[in-house]
């Protein structure tokens, strides 16, 4: 009689949308699509989202996914070994935009790629694969802003500090390149709206950190514009301008005003 | 007289003098980052700002010294010009490329310079700010030196293992040009230089084994039509030597002696350039006693032992459009024979800006030449990317740009024996022909099309611009559009909305220009191994 019960339960429920919600992380990201996997492959009907404001639905079963760090690596080194590289670096991408349906795009790839294969990535004409790559180029595109219009300031004690307020989580993507450069030097990146900060020791690893509110203020507070070095960059930036070429539609177009705001020459 | 100033005061000075010199790429060389070093290069390049021209700004562009003692006409810091006059010290120069680099303003150095005192004695202080930022300060970034005519081969030699990429300027598109407008500089100064930069670059990539000639965009080498085919290269030697003036017509006697009291130029060189050409490697030297020899591809032990390799990102050159009277297809034939005998990287134009009164000059009124250099930078792109050549653009009958189309329009439209093309079937190198597809779309297609037929909305998908490109393609034998391939019908369609672009070019100030400078490194995705250090970083 009870497992009678649980039966049409379980018929009921297959008719109902179930709707996994986790975290804007990327380990919490594919722990949930995991756990959707699971259902999805049951014949439940599955959908995926990332935590938000306004995300509740009416006529569906919501499930809260939390990280799971071993699920998240099977997910990963799947992708990676089932699918290809490129595919991780398209998921990986599509995941740090803030598109709210970037978790859905995600789902739909995978879902297509664990059937076809490495091809995927060529499949241009199918809907998901051309939607995360519209994802994962936007967000490139802008990761690539950032590694070209990060200003940095050095506090005192020779720490290089930058403040920037990107729209997509590109802080682990522009961290290699800085890593890279400024390789002997302390230095961190703060993303204003994630109250988050890429932090690297000279001569060392660079890691993600999320700032207490203090650590937050400290930082905001501290006074950008008056370097020395700042206010010589000013005067190289104004003079390098050619007045007969002025063209600032042209300008506008390759450093969209938005970005603006963080820059030293700007502000 | 040089006065004492303070260095935001030289800053303001040296940069405003240095601002007229159009490169500022940072692309052609990979260097990873080293503990107790500061910097990297990536081949894409990255731009830091772009200022209220537009233009980007990747290096820290400057000049050593404004003070001059050539007497260029065009130029804002000629020797009878009275301006405020500067002079960086080499420690100066490095302290601001350190610490501009490390705040990410820049990707590197750019160091020009005005002549003090001589050619040679220029290029060594120039050497010394270098020798010190590479070696001493251990600096990794980018850095483009200028190559100045005149100077010793053997600073040339040496300081080109402290740059990434070196240019000497051809300045104007002529020898005569040159004779009328920069009296203390000859074909002769400049391109020997050149020559001998191109032949160090040579030697070195030989060196290294990855082939004498510099890479080019995907293709060009073996397309049968490009200028960077080596059967080209051969067949063309000759009349780009008549072109470039390698036979001695460019410099005139009575310059070079004129110029030789002032200012040490190399008066017992006895070798002709083409003489020198023909022999061979020995080219270069600008004396002929030992010293050119040893020099122009001599061992450099100082810069073997730091394992430094000699002008990596290559060559490149600009000369300024509209100061003298060439027509297109003179300067489009001369930056062809430079990118196919010199294996420049890059040749810049440069619209002609009016900064000086002088009777052999343009007047001061003479407008920015914004559309004819747009024009220029699109047939380059032709013939860096697309495989054509100078003669299939512009002939002597039709030495000018059109003004209402494009170049590859311009082309199409007086070739439509070719087209419309099928673009399930054509090859890559007609492709590329087809006005609206780019190399992106080109390549694509080609890929895309193994997997089944095209369709134009598939080729909108791809990235074709469809706008222009409709008109001259068929997908399974069908057109878009069902239109007559005719010249004049063809031409009604197309500059329609040339129009407004044509008008934007030449109106900079009110609309927004047309994006040339997008150069490829603009959108470059980040590689494959920052993305997995990203990816793996976390967890």
């Amino acid at each position: 009689m009870q497992s009678q019960l649980i039966n049409n339960q379980w018929s009921d429920s297959r008719m109902e949308k179930h709707r996994f919600v986790c975290a804007d992380e990327f380990g919490a990201m594919m722990s949930c699509i995991y756990e959707a996997w699971r259902w999805g492959n049951r014949g439940f009907i599955v959908e995926l989202a990332v935590e938000s404001e306004d995300n509740y639905q009416l006529f569906c079963v919501e499930h809260r996914v939390e990280v799971d760090e071993e699920r998240a690596e099977k997910v990963i080194r799947s992708i990676r070994g089932k699918i290809s590289y490129r595919a991780l670096e398209l998921v990986y991408h599509c995941a740090m935009s803030v598109i709210p349906e970037k978790l859905e795009v995600i789902y739909r790839f995978l879902r297509l790629g664990f059937v076809i294969g490495p091809r995927v990535t060529e499949t241009l004409t199918e809907e998901p694969v051309m939607r995360i790559f519209e994802i994962s180029r936007r967000v490139g595109n802008e990761a690539h802003r950032f590694n070209q219009f990060v200003r940095f300031t050095r506090w005192e004690g020779g720490i290089l500090c930058s403040v920037i307020e990107p729209k997509s989580n590109v802080l682990t993507l522009i961290a290699p390149n800085f890593a890279e450069r400024l390789i002997s030097e302390h230095w961190m990146i703060v993303d204003k709206k994630r109250k988050l900060a890429v932090l690297h020791p000279a001569d060392s690893r660079w890691y993600l950190r999320q700032l207490t509110g203090e650590e937050y203020d400290r930082i905001l507070n501290f006074d950008r514009d008056h370097e020395e070095y700042a206010l010589l960059w000013k005067t190289f930036f104004h003079h390098i301008a050619i007045e007969q070429r002025k063209n600032p539609q042209c300008q506008n177009n390759f450093l969209p005003k938005w970005y603006r705001e963080n820059m030293t020459e700007f502000r | 007289m040089e006065r004492s100033y303070t260095l935001d005061e030289k800053l303001a000075i040296l940069s405003d003098a240095a601002k007229y010199d159009v490169a500022c790429t940072s692309s052609g060389v990979d260097r990873k980052g080293k503990h107790g070093h500061l910097g990297s290069s990536i081949s894409a390049g990255i731009c830091h700002s772009f200022g209220a021209d537009g233009r980007c700004i990747t290096l820290l562009k400057i000049l050593m010294t404004n003070e001059c003692v050539f007497d260029c006409k065009y130029c804002h810091n000629r020797a009878s010009n009275d301006v405020p006059r500067a002079t960086f010290t080499p420690e100066e120069i490095c302290t601001l490329t350190m610490e501009f680099y490390r705040r990410n303003y820049i990707e590197g150095l750019f160091l020009s310079s005005g002549v003090r005192k001589n050619p040679t004695s220029t290029m060594e202080q120039m050497f010394q700010a270098l020798y010190l930022l590479r070696v001493k300060y251990g600096f990794r970034g980018y850095i483009h030196v200028k190559g100045v005519p005149g100077a010793d081969p053997q600073v040339i030699r040496e300081i080109g293992y402290l740059a990434d990429r070196m240019s000497v300027n051809l300045e104007l598109p002529t020898g005569d040009g040159l004779r009328l407008l920069a009296p203390h500089k000859t074909r002769k100064t400049i391109l020997t230089p050149m020559r001998q930069i191109q032949q160090g670059i040579a030697q070195e990539r030989l060196r290294v084994g990855v082939g004498e000639k510099m890479e080019r965009a995907y293709r060009m080498k073996e397309l049968p039509g490009s200028i960077f085919n080596e059967n080209n290269l051969r067949l063309q030697k000759r009349t780009d030597e008549a072109i470039l003036q390698l036979d001695g017509s460019g410099g005139t006697e009575t310059s070079r002696k004129k110029f030789g009291e002032s200012v040490d130029l190399c008066p017992d060189n006895r070798v002709s350039m083409s003489g020198r050409l023909d022999a061979g490697s020995e080219a270069g030297g600008c004396r002929a006693d030992g010293l050119a020899s040893a020099s122009a591809g001599g061992l450099v032990p100082w810069a073997e032992d730091r394992g430094l390799s000699y002008v990596p990102a290559g060559q490149s050159t600009q000369m300024i459009i509209g100061a003298t009277g060439e027509t297109d297809y003179q300067i489009m034939r001369v930056a062809e024979s430079l990118y196919r005998q010199f294996d420049l990287k890059r040749v810049f134009f440069s619209g002609y800006i009016p900064v000086n009164e002088d009777s052999a000059l343009p007047g001061l009124d003479t407008p920015v030449p914004f559309l004819r250099e747009h024009r220029l930078y699109q047939a380059d792109w032709l013939l860096r990317f697309y495989g054509f050549q100078a003669d299939e653009l512009l002939s002597e009958d039709r030495p000018d740009f059109n003004v209402l189309v494009d170049p590859k329009c311009d082309w199409a439209l007086r070739h439509l024996e070719y087209f419309p093309v099928e673009v399930n079937r054509a090859d890559y190198a007609l492709l590329l022909r087809v006005p609206g597809v780019g190399v992106k779309s080109a390549r694509r297609i080609v890929e895309a099309r193994r997997n089944g037929r095209l369709d134009f909305p598939d080729l909108k998908r791809i990235g074709v611009v469809l706008k222009r490109a409709a008109y001259f393609l068929t997908c399974n034998g069908r057109q878009m559009y069902p239109i007559a391939i005719e010249e004049d019908v063809l031409t009604r369609c197309l500059t329609a909305d040339e129009g407004k672009k044509r008008w934007e070019v030449e109106h900079p100030q009110t609309y927004r220009q047309l994006s040339l400078f997008d150069d490829m490194h603009l959108a470059m995705m980040p590689t494959v191994e920052d993305c997995s250090k990203a990816a793996f970083g976390q967890f």
